[in-house]
């Protein structure tokens, strides 16, 4: 400790440099103890999701957690159910009412499954029933089965569809569909041909219902003015419109979590969105218009700081270390 | 010390599994430092220390994925955003000095009259604050940061904004100012 002419005159005066001393190390010594002996605070909602998160994840992957921790994960769940709870959720009903729905448009065969008689609250069963067209031309691509989880996911199509029909006897509806399903599998018709036989097949029991029963044209005839007003379309064994296509780059579209898939790991460091600042070597770094360069400038400090963002400048931490 | 020791190498290994989103870690990291950052709170008078504590934490953890660096520069972080959000609380305060909470007598208050009586009287908190009281705020923030925070001069001067001279000589009046304060002998020549 540097000392001046009035520590020199304290000297004189009988006042050792100790008395200055003692005074400054009973200061120090009170404040680290009055550090060290406070008593841990209760982190807030906000903090504990922090200090939780790691519980949240593992549940949601069917990971072990400890029981213990359960109480922090649920006060922080509601946090994450926007986020990567609620992704995978979604995802897994998608793909649950995809399969529902190839199965029941007998486009993927997964044995094991009861067939005819399904339990009445299986939305496919509205599929398959004959008492309206069929439009099948799509079964040999493969979109059958996602229009059939399209209409599976919609609840309406259940409740609203006129094809449940309370008239037909399920078993009829079931027998006479898997006929159609058959003949849609076994035949080898190609095209629109194809296309237009299993829509008569189909309507075999519909002619009742049918809005034009004396319009007789061919829709798979080219001349005819009105084949192009034919909702069914040809079928095109090269279309991958909807398939992505081997070894083509198809930007994320053959994966449900095409968008999700490309962003770095929403929950590596805060869980809430905060992306690394291109530690992982991703380009589209989100957080370099915030702290991410670590070469702020003085006037970026004090921008930050009079905007009130405690986060200061050397977020990078370029202190000199040491004593 | 003030700060409970972490070894750089424990520091490293938490701060990447805090970044991976470790619960634990991130309570390693909050345990080691949440009564520093609340002791700075209190000695600064904040409305709601505790409140402060968990702001502070969670702008930490918010930002980890930016931060880079060692233990030392970590802890410089955290108090460089505990100093500011305490500095903005008061700017908040005096733009709304009608909405502000009553503020202790942190630097209107003069030291007692009676200085030994204030130094034999009290060995508790009391005591410590009426000698952070003395202090200018720079003189303050200073002792603080060097003792309860445990950074190096040099680690304060660039939190501070200012050269490492002008921190020593801060730190310097200070103490002197404690010193003087609670000197317990005059000895009359």
């Amino acid at each position: 400790m540097d000392y001046t002419d009035a520590d020199f005159a304290a000297l004189a005066e009988g006042r050792t440099p100790d008395d200055f001393v003692s005074g400054v190390q009973v200061f120090v010594t009170r404040l680290r103890s009055e550090t060290a002996g406070t008593p841990p605070i209760v982190p807030g909602l906000a903090l504990s999701e922090f200090i939780g998160v790691s519980d949240v994840a593992p549940i949601v992957a069917s990971g072990p957690i400890e029981s213990h921790r359960r109480k922090k994960m649920f006060a922080g769940v509601s946090a994450m159910v926007g986020t990567l709870t609620g992704k995978v959720l979604l995802g897994t009903a998608v793909a649950a009412a995809a399969v529902g729905g190839a199965q029941a448009a007998d486009v993927v065969d997964i044995p094991g499954l009861p067939d005819p008689a399904r339990p009445a609250d299986v939305v496919e069963v509205a599929l398959v029933d004959d008492s309206a067209p069929i439009e099948a031309p799509g079964a040999e691509d493969g979109t059958a089965g996602e229009e059939a989880a399209d209409d599976a996911d919609d609840p309406a199509v259940d409740a609203d569809d006129p094809a449940v029909d309370a008239d037909d006897p399920a078993g009829e509806a079931n027998d006479h569909g898997q006929a159609v399903s058959d003949f849609a599998h076994e035949t080898e018709l190609e095209g629109c041909e194809k296309g237009q036989a299993i829509s008569d097949l189909a309507s075999e029991k519909a002619d009742d219902h049918r809005q034009n029963p004396e319009k007789d044209h061919d829709p798979c005839d080219k001349d005819d003015p009105e084949a192009d007003q034919i909702v069914d379309e040809p079928v095109d064994e090269d279309d991958g419109a909807d398939e992505p296509d081997e070894g083509e780059d198809d930007e994320g579209e053959g994966n449900a979590f095409g968008k999700d898939k490309e962003r770095p790991n929403e929950n590596s460091g805060n869980g809430f969105g905060h992306d690394k600042a291109g530690d992982d070597g991703n380009a589209d770094d989100e957080a370099a218009d915030d702290k991410g360069d670590g070469n702020d400038t003085e006037e970026e400090v004090e921008e930050e700081h009079a905007d009130g963002d405690d986060l200061g400048g050397a977020s990078r931490g370029r202190g000199r270390s040491g004593r | 010390m003030s700060v409970s020791p972490m070894s750089a190498a424990d520091f490293d290994r938490t701060l990447a599994l805090a970044r991976g989103g470790d619960s634990r870690a991130f309570g390693r990291l909050f345990d080691w430092l949440q009564r520093p950052v609340h002791t700075f709170a209190r000695a600064r008078h904040a409305t709601d220390p505790e409140g402060t504590v968990n702001d502070v934490f969670l702008q930490v953890f918010t930002h980890l994925g930016d931060f880079d660096g060692n233990d030392v520069q970590f802890r410089a972080w955290v108090f460089r955003i505990t100093r500011n959000r305490l500095t903005d609380e008061y700017r908040l305060r005096a733009r709304r000095p009608d909405e502000v909470a009553a503020e202790a007598p942190a630097y209107a208050a003069t030291a007692s009259d009676d200085v030994e009586a204030a130094a034999i009287s009290s060995l508790d908190d009391a005591w410590l604050q009426q000698q952070l009281d003395l202090l200018t705020p720079d003189q303050r923030d200073v002792v603080l940061l060097r003792v309860v925070a445990d950074l190096s001069l040099a680690d304060v001067a660039e939190l501070v904004g200012k050269p490492v001279g002008a921190v020593k000589a801060l730190q310097s009046r200070a103490f002197r100012t404690i010193a003087r304060n609670n000197s317990s002998s005059a000895v009359s020549p």
